[in-house]
């Protein structure tokens, strides 16, 4: 009798703990994603200002400045 | 860029910031294909004025530049410098201008390799090997 009951509350637990664990899981990896690919987004500059502001924040990493046209 | 400069140095510490401007007829803010580079540490910029590649166009022929200027490089000593990457060491800093640039380059695709041994020496090589 126990039994019978038993068995379908561990499953009902185990989707308890599953669910907020994914959701941790997935939080962490959006988080920690700082290298993978991403949705990149085009920001519009009207000085080399924007640039060298960005270029200072990032100061003791190496830097690659691209200058590119879209075709 | 992607594939083999970034892809194989996934951990490596460094940013990338594209500049993207109109140069030929076809170009156009529409046309940036945002499926190029999509890696996190790339920050895409669109200059309609061309502001930095007007900036960086006389300094192109400035001592400074000239000495780390990948040896294959072509078609300079234009008003606007394009198709050409700027490779920073991580002590570098933009005050007046950017300093410890250590290599340039035009075309990007002509001078690839200098690019390369560039990223090598001062991020590693593929997987992070020195």
């Amino acid at each position: 009798m126990l039994r019978h009951h038993s068995l379908p509350i561990r499953r009902r637990l185990g989707v308890r703990l599953v669910g907020p664990l994914f959701v941790v899981v997935l939080g962490m990896a959006i988080l920690a994603g700082g290298c993978g690919p991403g949705v990149p987004t085009l920001t519009d500059i009207s000085s080399v200002d924007t640039l060298k502001a960005r270029f200072n924040e990032d100061a003791g990493k190496t830097r690659i400045v691209l200058l590119l046209s879209p075709t | 860029m992607q594939k083999e400069i970034l892809e194989p140095r996934a951990s490596a510490d460094l940013r990338v910031y594209a500049v993207w401007f109109n140069m030929v007829e076809e170009d156009a803010r529409t046309r940036w294909p945002a499926d190029l580079l999509t890696d996190r540490r790339v920050t895409h910029f669109w200059d309609e004025e061309k502001t930095v590649g007007r900036w960086f166009a006389p300094r192109a022929e400035a001592p400074p530049m000239v000495a780390v200027r990948a040896p294959d490089s072509s078609g300079l000593g234009q008003p606007v410098l394009w198709d050409v990457y700027l490779v920073y060491g991580p002590d570098a800093r933009w005050d007046e201008e950017p300093s410890s640039l250590r290599r340039w380059g035009r075309t990007i695709l002509r001078t690839r390799e200098q690019l390369r041994e560039a990223v090598t020496a001062l991020a590693g090589g593929p997987s992070g090997t020195p």
